[in-house]
C-alpha cells in the first residue's frame, strides 16, 4: 500500500480509456472499479497498512526553484483520498441513474474520471509544481462539467464565473511557485526560514496561499462562483462543489498551516475571513428560493467554518469538519437530486412540497443530512463543529460566539429547505412561458413534453420513476453522516493518523458547553423554520438569478475590452501614424534610460 | 553564431525548384508537396553538423514547415494555380526565419527579416478574398517602415563601430545606442509588439489558417532569437523598456481579445499577447532570455496545432458555436488542447513556458510588473476557454476514429512531447 | 567641407521627412516613395561611415540595401495594385474590412 497510494492519480485512467473508446458498452460502468479501488486502498492505508512515503523524479522542470515531480503520501493525504474515493463511488453509481437518458453520458464520465485523477494528484502533490497541475486540473474539469448542458441558457456564463474566480487563485499559486528561493517548493518545508521569499517574506507567501484557498473554497468576495455552479448536473454539485474540489482550499491551508502559524496577521485574517463567510453564507442561504442554491450557500458557510478553524490554529478540527461536510453535504445534494429527478428538473422550492410520502428515502436522507449539518449531538457534524468551536474559544471568544450564532442560522435555513421541499401543500411552479420543463432538456421525453403543453401547473405535477441507483448511494453517506464522528475514538483513531501532519490534535470530546448551546440553537432553528414554513400560505416565490455586482463587473470588463478592440479601426493611415510615433517614443525612452 | 548554410541551401533550392517547375507542378499537388517536404526534412537532417542553438532553430523551423506543408492541400487560395508559389513562399519564409535567428552579422539579420516579412505578406495576400489583400498590404507598409528603421540603425552602428558585426559589449556611445534601439524596434515589429502590432493583427486574422500558423510561428521565432542576441548590448535600462513594452502589449492584447467573438481574430489577439510575454522574458536577464527562446518554441508548436485544426475552414468569419459542427472529432480535440495550452493550463507546455518566464521577471522587473503579467495570463483563460465546452460537444464518444490529417497529428505529437519532457527542450537552449 | 555632422544631420532630416510623408500621405505609391526616402537616408549614413572610417564595407552594405529596397518596392507595388485595382479613390484609409 505504501508504494501504491502515491500513484493514486492514475487510478481512473483505465476506466477513462475503456469508457471513452467504447470497449465497455454500458457508459460509466468502466469507471466504477477505479474509484472503488481508490477508496479501498486509502482506507487500508489509514487502518495501518501503509507508511508515509514519497515518490520523486528530479529534473523535470529545470526553470522552477523546485521543479521535481514530487508526490507525497501521509496521513492527511490518505484521509483526503478516502473522502474522495467514498464520495466519488457514491456519485458514480448515482450518475448511472441520473443521466441514463442523457446523450452525453460517456463524456460526463470521462470528465469525472479526469476530475478524480486531478483531485488525487492535488492531494498527493509534494511540491507547488505538482500541486498546480492538480489545482488547475480540478478547476478545468469543474468548468467543463458546470457547462455540461450547453443547450440550457446560462450554463456557459456560470462556468465562466467559475473560471474567473479560479483564475485569481491560480494566479496567486503561480506567483507563490516562482517567488520562493531556489530549491524551495516542497509543501512541507515552506515554513523554513531558508524558504522565505526575498521580497515580501512570510506575509507575502501566506497571503498568496490564503488568496488561492479562498478562490477554490469560495471564501470572501470570491464566493460568487459557487452558487452559479449549481447550473451543472446535481451529481457534480455533490461531488465537486460540496465535498471535494471546494475542500481543496481548506486542504491547502491545512497542509501549509505551519507557514501560516508564523504570521499572526495571517492567522487573524484567516479566522476573520472564515467567520465572516460562515455568517454571510448562512444569511444568504435563508433567502434562496432554489433548492440547490440554498445548499450551495450552505456549503460556502460550512467552508467558512473550516477556514475559521485553520485560523484558530486548529487544523485538525478543520479537516475533521471537512470529512463531515463531505458526507452530509453530498448526502443532501444527492437527496435533492432525487427530488429534482422525480420532478423532471424542477429546482425551485415553489414547485415542491408534500413529497415526504412519495420519496421517503430522499426525505430521510435529507433529514439525516440536516441534523448532521446543524449538529445534533452524536452526529458527525456535531463532533467536528464542536472541535472547531473549542479551537475558537481558545483563540478568540467573540469570533467563536459568532460561529455559534451561525449554527442557529444553519438550523433555520436547513429547516426552511427541508419543510418546504417535503411537507406542506403540493405545489408546481411557473406558467408555460419560461416554464422549467420547456426550458430544460434531457430529463423529459419529447412526447411527454408535448402532452404537458397547455396544462396548468397544478395538473402537471406527476412524479417520475426514481431508479434504484439513485437511492442506494444515499445509504453509505447517511451512515457516515451519523457515525463519522466516532472515527476519532478508537485509540484516538483519526487524530493518531493526522497528528504527525497537523500537529497536536485537539481532543474531540463528546460535548462541551458551547457545543451543547450550539446544538440546541441548531435544533431550535430547525424546528422554528419548520413551523413557520408549514404555516405560511403562499409559495416561496422564485427570486431572480444572478448578482448585481458580478454582472456589473462582467459588463464593465466587456465594455473596456470593446474599446481596446475598437482602436484597431482598419485604417492603414492611422496604423502608420501610430507606428511611426511609437518608434519615436520607444527611441526616446530607450535613450533616456 | 554562424549561418547554417547547408540547411538554408536545401530550403532555398527546394523553393527555386518548385517555382521553376510551377507549370507542371500545379497539376500534381502531391509531387509538389513531396519536393517541398524533402527540402524541409533534408534541412533538418543536415543540421546535425551545426552547433547548439543553430541546430535547435533549424529543427524548430523545419518542424513548423513540415506541418504547414502537410496542410497545403487545405490551403485556401484565391487562384489554385498559385499553389507552387505558395509552397515556395512557405519555404522561403522558413529560410528567412533561420537567417534572422542565426545571422552572423547585422546585415544578415536584416536580409533574413526582409525575406521573412515579404514572404509572409505575400502568403497572406494569396489567400481568398478582399480581406486578404487588404491585410497583406497593411502588413507590408508597416514592414517597410520597420525596414527603414533597421537600415538607419545599421548605418548608425556602422558609423560608431566600423563594422556591421554585432557590436561588442562595453561603454556604448549615443550613436551606438540609438542604432541598437532602432534595430531592436524594427525586430519588435516582426515580433508584433504593441504599439507596432496593427498590421500583424490584421494579417494573422485574414490569412488562411494553414498560412497563419506558419507566419506567426516563424516570425516570432526569428524575431525573438534576434532580439535576445542584440538586446543585452543596449544596456540594462533598455532591457527594462523592452519588458515594459511587452507588458503593455500583454495588457492591451488581453483586453482586446476579451471582446472577440470570432475564432481567428481571437487567435490573432492571442498571438499579440504572447508576443508581449516574449518581450517581457527577453527583458528579464539571462535566465529570462533562455525562457524566451523556450517560450517561443513552445508557442510556435501550439500555434501550429491550433491552426492545423482550423485549416480549410474557409475565409468567412466563424463564430464559436459553429466550430464543432465544422471541425469533426479529431480536429475539435486538437483545437481544445491547443486552446488550453495557449491559456496556460498545466500540464500542457504553454503553462511551463509561462512559469519559466515569471521567475526571471520577478527577479529583474520587480513585483508589480510580474503580478500584472500573471493577472493577464490567468485572465486570458476566460477568452481561450469560452469555445471549449462547445468543442467537447463535438465528441460523440466512442467514435475516436481519426479523420486523417497528418499535419494535425504531427503538431499534436510535438505538443504532447513538450508536455511530458519540457526539460529536454530547455537543455537544448544554450545562448 | 562635408563633415560627418553635416551629413549625419542631412540623413536625419531625410529620414524625418520620409517618416512625415509616410504618416501624412494617403496614396499608396506616395507612401512607398516616402519609405524609399527613409531607406536612402540609411544608405547615406552607411556611405558616410565608410568614408569616415576608410572602410569599404559600408558602401558594399549600401548596395545590398539598395537591392533589398528594390525587391521590397516590387512586392509593395504588386500588393498595392491588387488591392487598389478597382478602387476609386486610391486612398489607403479606404479598405477597412478587417478591423475590430
Amino acid at each position: 500500500m505504501t508504494q501504491v497510494l502515491p500513484w493514486a492519480f492514475l487510478v481512473t485512467l483505465p476506466g477513462l480509456v475503456l469508457g471513452s473508446t467504447g470497449v465497455i458498452k454500458k457508459p460509466g460502468v468502466a469507471s466504477i472499479p477505479g474509484v472503488l479501488t481508490l477508496l479501498g486502498c486509502a482506507v487500508a492505508w489509514l487502518l495501518g497498512a501503509g507508511q508515509p512515503s514519497t515518490v520523486e523524479l528530479g529534473g523535470w522542470l529545470p526553470f522552477l526553484p523546485d521543479g521535481r515531480f514530487l508526490l507525497r503520501v501521509d496521513g492527511l493525504t490518505a484521509f483526503m483520498l478516502a473522502v474522495l474515493g467514498l464520495i466519488s463511488a457514491c456519485v458514480y453509481v448515482y450518475s448511472l441513474g441520473y443521466l441514463e437518458d442523457d446523450p452525453g453520458i460517456r463524456r460526463f464520465f470521462a470528465f469525472l474520471d479526469v476530475f478524480v485523477g486531478a483531485m488525487a494528484l492535488l492531494v498527493t502533490a509534494g511540491n507547488l509544481a505538482v500541486l498546480l497541475i492538480g489545482w488547475t486540473g480540478v478547476g478545468m474539469t469543474s468548468y467543463f462539467l458546470i457547462s455540461f448542458w450547453r443547450n440550457r441558457p446560462g450554463t456557459l456564463y456560470a462556468g465562466l464565473q467559475a473560471i474567473a474566480a479560479n483564475a485569481v487563485g491560480d494566479g496567486a499559486l503561480i506567483l507563490a511557485a516562482v517567488v520562493v528561493p531556489s530549491g524551495c517548493g516542497d509543501l512541507t518545508t515552506l515554513q523554513n526560514p531558508a524558504c522565505t521569499p526575498g521580497v515580501g517574506g512570510v506575509p507575502l507567501l501566506a497571503a498568496l496561499i490564503i488568496v488561492a484557498a479562498s478562490a477554490k473554497s469560495a471564501q470572501g468576495p470570491l464566493y460568487f462562483w459557487l452558487p452559479s455552479a449549481m447550473a451543472g448536473p446535481t451529481p457534480i454539485s455533490a461531488l465537486i462543489h460540496a465535498a471535494t474540489m471546494v475542500a481543496a482550499g481548506v486542504y491547502l491551508l491545512a497542509r501549509t498551516h505551519a507557514l501560516l502559524a508564523l504570521s499572526p496577521a495571517a492567522m487573524a485574517a484567516t479566522a476573520a475571513l472564515g467567520v465572516a463567510t460562515a455568517l454571510f453564507g448562512g444569511l444568504m442561504a435563508l433567502r434562496q428560493s432554489n433548492l440547490k442554491r440554498g445548499l450551495a450557500y450552505s456549503t460556502v458557510s460550512q467552508l467558512g467554518y473550516m477556514v475559521a478553524g485553520i485560523g484558530f490554529g486548529a487544523p485538525f478540527a478543520a479537516i475533521l469538519h471537512l470529512g463531515s461536510q463531505a458526507l452530509f453535504k453530498a448526502l443532501l445534494f444527492l437527496a435533492a437530486g432525487v427530488v429534482i429527478h422525480a420532478l423532471a428538473g424542477e429546482e425551485e422550492l415553489a414547485g415542491m412540497g408534500a413529497l415526504a410520502r412519495a420519496l421517503p428515502a430522499a426525505m430521510l436522507a435529507f433529514l439525516i443530512g440536516s441534523i448532521s449539518l446543524f449538529g445534533l449531538p452524536l452526529t458527525a457534524g456535531a463532533f467536528s463543529k464542536d472541535a472547531i468551536l473549542d479551537g475558537g474559544f481558545a483563540y478568540s471568544p467573540p469570533l467563536a460566539w459568532a460561529l455559534v450564532a451561525g449554527v442557529l442560522l444553519s438550523g433555520l435555513y436547513m429547516g426552511r429547505l427541508f419543510f418546504a421541499t417535503f411537507y406542506g401543500p403540493a405545489r408546481a411552479a411557473g406558467v408555460i412561458e419560461g416554464d422549467p420543463i420547456e426550458a430544460r432538456g434531457g430529463l423529459v421525453g419529447i412526447a411527454e413534453r408535448e402532452a404537458l403543453i397547455g396544462t396548468t401547473a397544478a395538473e402537471r405535477r406527476h412524479l417520475h420513476r426514481v431508479p434504484p441507483t439513485l437511492t442506494w448511494p444515499l445509504l453509505p453517506l447517511a451512515i457516515g453522516s451519523l457515525v463519522f464522528g466516532f472515527a476519532e475514538f478508537p485509540q484516538g483513531g483519526l487524530g493518531h493518523v493526522l497528528g504527525p501532519v497537523l500537529g497536536p490534535t485537539e481532543a474531540v470530546g463528546l460535548a462541551s458547553g458551547p457545543g451543547l448551546v450550539a446544538a440546541f440553537l441548531g435544533l431550535l432553528g430547525f424546528v422554528l423554520a419548520g413551523a413557520y414554513q408549514l404555516r405560511r400560505r403562499g409559495a416561496i416565490r422564485p427570486s431572480a438569478e444572478g448578482y448585481g455586482w458580478v454582472d456589473w463587473a462582467s459588463n464593465a470588463t466587456t465594455a473596456l475590452a470593446g474599446s481596446f478592440a475598437a482602436v484597431q479601426n482598419g485604417r492603414t493611415g492611422r496604423y502608420v501614424l501610430a507606428t511611426v510615433l511609437s518608434f519615436a517614443v520607444i527611441l526616446i525612452a530607450g535613450l533616456k534610460a | 553564431m554562424t549561418l547554417p548554410l547547408v540547411p538554408l541551401i536545401c530550403l532555398v533550392a527546394a523553393a527555386v525548384l518548385v517555382v521553376g517547375l510551377a507549370e507542371p507542378l500545379t497539376k500534381r499537388p502531391r509531387t509538389l508537396t513531396a519536393i517541398a517536404l524533402a527540402g524541409a526534412v533534408a534541412a533538418a537532417l543536415l543540421a546535425t553538423n551545426v552547433g547548439g542553438t543553430e541546430a535547435l532553430v533549424v529543427y524548430a523551423v523545419a518542424a513548423f514547415l513540415v506541418v504547414t506543408l502537410l496542410l497545403m492541400p487545405a490551403f485556401e487560395l484565391q487562384y489554385q494555380q498559385q499553389r507552387p508559389e505558395a509552397v515556395a513562399l512557405v519555404l522561403l519564409a522558413g529560410a528567412g526565419a533561420i537567417v534572422l535567428a542565426t545571422g552572423g552579422d547585422l546585415l544578415q539579420l536584416i536580409i533574413g527579416m526582409e525575406t521573412l516579412s515579404l514572404s509572409s505578406a505575400l502568403l497572406v495576400a494569396l489567400g481568398h478574398g478582399e480581406a486578404a489583400a487588404e491585410a497583406a498590404f497593411k502588413y507590408f507598409v508597416l514592414a517597410a517602415v520597420s525596414l527603414a528603421s533597421l537600415v538607419y540603425g545599421l548605418g548608425l552602428i556602422y558609423l560608431a563601430t566600423v563594422s556591421v558585426n554585432f557590436p561588442s559589449a562595453g561603454a556604448p556611445s549615443l550613436l551606438l545606442t540609438t542604432g541598437i534601439v532602432l534595430m531592436i524596434t524594427g525586430f519588435a515589429f516582426e515580433l508584433a509588439l504593441a504599439p507596432l502590432h496593427w498590421g500583424a493583427l490584421d494579417a494573422y486574422t485574414a490569412a488562411a489558417p494553414a498560412a497563419a500558423g506558419a507566419v506567426m510561428a516563424l516570425s516570432k521565432l526569428g524575431a525573438v532569437v534576434a532580439i535576445v542576441r542584440l538586446a543585452p548590448l543596449g544596456g540594462n535600462s533598455f532591457l527594462f523598456v523592452l519588458a515594459m513594452v511587452g507588458l503593455l502589449t500583454v495588457v492591451w492584447a488581453t483586453l482586446g481579445a476579451l471582446a472577440q467573438r470570432e475564432i481567428r481574430r481571437l487567435l490573432a489577439y492571442s498571438a499579440i499577447a504572447h508576443a508581449g510575454f516574449l518581450a517581457m522574458a527577453a527583458g528579464s536577464g539571462a535566465a529570462g532570455r533562455q525562457a524566451a527562446v523556450f517560450y517561443v518554441i513552445v508557442y510556435g508548436s501550439t500555434a501550429m496545432l491550433v491552426f492545423a485544426a482550423l485549416a480549410g475552414l474557409g475565409p468567412r468569419p466563424i463564430a464559436f458555436g459553429e466550430l464543432p459542427a465544422r471541425l469533426g472529432v479529431q480536429r475539435s480535440l486538437a483545437l481544445c488542447f491547443g486552446l488550453m495550452s495557449l491559456a496556460g493550463i498545466p500540464p500542457l507546455p504553454g503553462f511551463w513556458a509561462k512559469l519559466a518566464l515569471f521567475g526571471p521577471a520577478w527577479q529583474s522587473l520587480g513585483p508589480v510588473p510580474t503580478m500584472i503579467g500573471i493577472a493577464a495570463a490567468v485572465a486570458a483563460a476566460v477568452y481561450y476557454l469560452k469555445p471549449v465546452p462547445d468543442l467537447w460537444n463535438a465528441l460523440r464518444l466512442p467514435s475516436l476514429r481519426a479523420t486523417g490529417n497528418a499535419g494535425v497529428v504531427l503538431a499534436g505529437v510535438t505538443v504532447l512531447a513538450l508536455t511530458i519532457v519540457p526539460g529536454f527542450l530547455w537543455a537544448m537552449i544554450r545562448l | 567641407m562635408l563633415t560627418t555632422v553635416t551629413v549625419l544631420s542631412t540623413s536625419a532630416v531625410l529620414f524625418a521627412l520620409g517618416a512625415t510623408g509616410v504618416m501624412l500621405r494617403r496614396n499608396p505609391v506616395a507612401m512607398l516613395m516616402c519609405v524609399e526616402i527613409m531607406l536612402n537616408a540609411g544608405n547615406l549614413v552607411l556611405v558616410l561611415g565608410s568614408r569616415a572610417q576608410g572602410n569599404d564595407a559600408g558602401q558594399a552594405t549600401a548596395l545590398i540595401v539598395l537591392v533589398i529596397a528594390a525587391a521590397e518596392a516590387v512586392v509593395g507595388l504588386g500588393l498595392a495594385l491588387v488591392l487598389f485595382r478597382n478602387r476609386e479613390p486610391v486612398d489607403v484609409d479606404e479598405p477597412r474590412a478587417v478591423r475590430g
